[in-house]
């Protein structure tokens, strides 16, 4: 029995160790950056200067609340934290929908399940090796804070914060596969689910009579835990219990239905539907128009909440001319008119956008790794007519996105007492998917190159472009490497004119990439 | 100069360095049904998928129809039923067949409902509530109801039961007289004995034999059973393989009989009983000795 389990313990292991470095990866560097950053930015003297900025319910809804910054461990926690956090959380839950629905979609659950081991005790070892890969990721994170010199209570509360969200994360994607199948479903399920605790977390910061709302999210106890800041080791009771509490559910849940079936499965029988079947491009639709709603309500939802920030923001500067002098300083002058935060707010929906790109194109690659290719190019597609489609497709649930998430974010500003014209934010987005031809360029190549890692290969491509954008400029870093992210380029459209030249240069640069990927998928092996 | 339905010519295929494939020949006619055999990892399913254009040859043609494999005009004309089924599994059984008919461009639907009804598929339900072997029955279903001139089929009837597999044996012998060509890689020995006159055989990646299936039994020869007093037969021509029986002898005779029945006419026989070969015997007297390439 326990050289079974042991067994089992090792294959759902095998599933995801290679993510787990790759976060792990992430995590160090990021928070390496950020450590370094802090002495970059003027150490303990240039973070007094911003104290200003953490008083402002805008900044901390985007980034968290905040009383000082006195260390580089508390710059960390407060600038990336809670982004490092929602990305932990947003892994687990893939990994646990992976292993556990994706087990039972392909039925390498049954072999698991059916031996010496048993159902039960299967579920619960695959449980125990995601909270294994959380806390190997808070791991990395606790020596990376102690090897910057960073108190060991406060990287330890910090670490303990990432385990919290990754067990949180686990807990949610296992739970979302005990009830909705196919992994697809549980999937996005699980996502929303964190999304939306990401957004009430942000609701609940925006201003003081909100903060009520932070005891009903994870989010927010993770705000509570106060690393580097308060310091209350109490309020990791809540994400821990709350994880097992969703776990333990998530067990008996399984006990009660039939392997291979969730509680929430569409019925087996359905009417067929041709529409959307007669072509590649029709069907491209067809597979990706689930993906397209969660994420359209995503970003919406985002989009309003940004909106409904900007009087905040807006009225704090007017009351304070300290904080807009403080603004000015830091670059972030324009920030002090709604116009100037929807810019920024666009540039961040510019990342938010790239992943859709990847979430969209990255279908080819999984439907060429389960053999779903086989027989569509075998009846006649071409595998041009294949990726062409799915491009296509991307491009116009990317494009409509953009825009609804444009009209919410003025629909937002709108709500919140401001003034705006719906074209500021319209612009803004338009202006974010500047960078999209050459990530859809960059995904098409890696696509055709690795098709297994390429979802994982792009988001860590992605992230790290980001952090080059954001801490490249502040730590001096050299222009060559600012150049390589395609988020340095974006603009604070419509108060500054986009940047054509930088677009011109990345579409052709995706055009080119895309072509070669393109060559590279039509011409070669298709492998499985 | 003969168009051939498919055509082989020194197709090679070889992954990291390890040739998976090697100077490959082979011809399938136009309603001719080519049975091909080998054992697990032998080359197989990586020759077909060549066919398809799915995977590219590291050397040599693969032409479907004269036309290189995986061009346009090879993808209209070819149908294909993987050993392994994968498709969409929130997609009904109907609606894959429907869009694996539009996708090819033609489909005969009365055809269809009669496959439908023959294969006793449930078109309704959706891929991921089918067993493996309903999946095969949605891919049987849309490669035959496309009325392809070439099908391609990768061990198509794992995970039939007999019945279903009696009906595919006639959906097969239905192409036959249309004129289509078929390749039909298989395990089931039977199945390509009763659906094929014709063999390829293929071992470590290299063809080993393209025969007839009667030029086949020649080879391993024909086994007669001899009761009575029967004297040493194993000096006579083409006898090999003597072992008593407790009323007589077995012998396996290679090439014409005559000697051997020359050499009995004045023994004290009783009966005799003769035996051909079965194809599993055949298959496993060419992979039990390491035969040369054909050439």
């Amino acid at each position: 029995m326990r050289r079974a389990s042991t067994s089992v313990h090792a294959l759902v292991w095998r599933q995801i160790r290679t993510s787990t470095v790759v976060v792990s990866a992430l995590l160090l560097s990021f928070v390496k950056v950020g450590l370094v950053s802090f002495n970059a930015s003027g150490g303990v003297t240039g973070m007094r200067s911003m104290q200003v900025l953490l008083k402002n319910p805008a900044i901390s809804a985007l980034y968290g609340r905040a009383k000082s910054l006195p260390t580089a461990g508390s710059l960390v926690q407060w600038k990336m934290g809670m982004y490092l956090a929602f990305a932990v959380a947003i892994w687990s839950g893939l990994m646990a929908t992976r292993v556990t629905r994706g087990g039972e979609d392909d039925e390498t659950w049954d072999l698991l399940v059916v031996g010496r081991t048993g159902r039960q005790p299967a579920l619960a070892i695959a449980m125990a090796v995601l909270a294994e890969s959380g806390l190997a990721v808070g791991l990395v994170t606790f020596l990376t804070f102690l090897s910057g010199s960073q108190g060991t209570t406060d990287s330890l509360l910090s670490s303990l914060g990432i385990v919290g969200m990754a067990w949180c994360g686990g807990a949610i994607g296992v739970l979302s596969s005990q009830l909705f199948s196919p992994r697809r479903s549980a999937t996005q399920v699980a996502l929303s689910a964190l999304g939306l605790a990401f957004i009430l977390r942000m609701f609940a910061d925006a201003t003081a009579s909100n903060g009520w709302i932070r005891w009903a999210t994870p989010f927010g106890w993770l705000e509570n835990i106060g690393a580097f800041q308060h310091r209350s080791v109490v309020w990791c009771a809540p994400l821990f219990l709350g994880s097992l509490a969703i776990t333990f559910i998530a067990w008996r849940l399984q006990e009660h239905r039939d392997i291979g079936i969730a509680w929430w499965t569409r019925a087996d029988r359905s009417q067929a539907r041709l529409t959307w079947l007669k072509t590649p491009w029709g069907f491209a639709w067809r597979e990706r128009r689930s993906t397209f709603g969660v994420w359209a309500v995503g970003l919406v939802a985002l989009g309003l909440t940004f909106g409904y920030l900007t009087n905040a923001l807006v009225q704090f500067c007017r009351s304070d001319p300290a904080f807009v002098k403080l603004l000015n300083r830091w670059g972030y002058g324009s920030m002090v008119t709604g116009r100037g935060f929807v810019s920024e707010v666009c540039v961040i929906m510019a990342v938010a956008l790239g992943f859709l790109v990847v979430t969209m194109l990255c279908m080819v690659a999984t439907d060429q790794v389960q053999g779903r290719l086989d027989l569509p190019l075998a009846f006649g597609t071409s595998r041009t007519k294949w990726m062409a489609s799915a491009v296509f497709s991307t491009t116009l649930t990317t494009l409509t996105i953009a825009l609804c998430c444009g009209v919410a974010t003025w629909a937002g500003v709108v709500v919140s007492g401001t003034s705006m014209s719906v074209a500021v934010p319209l612009e803004g987005m338009l202006n974010a998917l500047t960078t999209a031809p050459l990530i859809a360029g960059v995904c098409v190549l890696v696509i055709a190159t690795t098709p297994r890692f390429s979802y994982i290969i792009m988001a860590a491509l992605l992230s790290v472009m980001y952090i080059i954008a954001v801490l490249g400029p502040t730590l001096s870093w050299p222009r060559w490497l600012l150049d390589l992210s395609p988020f340095y380029h974006l603009k604070l459209v419509p108060d500054v004119a986009t940047n054509w030249g930088a677009t011109i240069v990345m579409t052709a640069a995706g055009i080119a990439a895309g072509a070669l990927g393109w060559a590279r998928f039509v011409r070669g092996d298709l492998a499985n | 100069m003969t168009t051939h339905a498919i055509e082989a010519r020194n197709l090679t295929k070889v992954f990291s360095g390890v040739p998976a494939v090697d100077s490959l020949n082979l011809t399938v006619e136009a309603g001719e049904v080519v049975g091909f055999l080998g054992p697990n990892g032998a080359g197989k399913s990586t020759t077909l998928r060549m066919l398809l254009g799915l995977l590219r040859p590291t050397s040599g043609e693969a032409t479907v129809l004269g036309h290189a494999a995986g061009s346009d005009f090879a993808r209209e004309h070819v149908a294909y039923v993987p050993g392994d089924v994968a498709l969409w599994p929130q997609l009904t059984g109907s609606e894959a067949i429907s869009m694996l008919g539009s996708l090819h461009g033609s489909m005969d639907n009365a055809y269809r409902d009669e496959l439908i009804a023959r294969f006793e598929l449930d078109p309704e339900k959706r891929i991921r509530a089918y067993s493996k072997g309903n999946r095969q029955k949605v891919a049987i279903v849309a490669a035959f109801a496309t009325r392809a001139d070439v099908l391609l089929l990768d061990e198509p009837t794992s995970g039939l039961d007999p019945l279903m597999e009696r009906a595919f044996r006639e959906c097969v012998l239905d192409c036959q007289q249309r004129g289509q060509a078929l390749l039909l890689s298989s395990h089931m020995l039977s199945e390509v004995e009763h659906l094929c006159a014709r063999v390829a055989m293929i071992r470590g990646g290299k063809l080993v034999k393209v025969s007839d299936v009667a030029e086949l039994r020649t080879h391993v020869g024909i086994e007669f059973e001899i009761s009575g007093t029967i004297g040493d037969l194993s000096g006579v021509v083409g006898v090999s393989d003597v072992s008593p029986l407790p009323d007589g002898v077995r012998v396996r005779v290679t090439g014409s009989p005559a000697p051997l029945l020359a050499a009995l006419s004045s023994q004290d026989v009783t009966g005799l009983r003769t035996r051909e070969a079965s194809l599993e015997e055949i298959f496993l007297s060419y992979y039990d000795e390491s035969t040369s390439p054909v050439s």
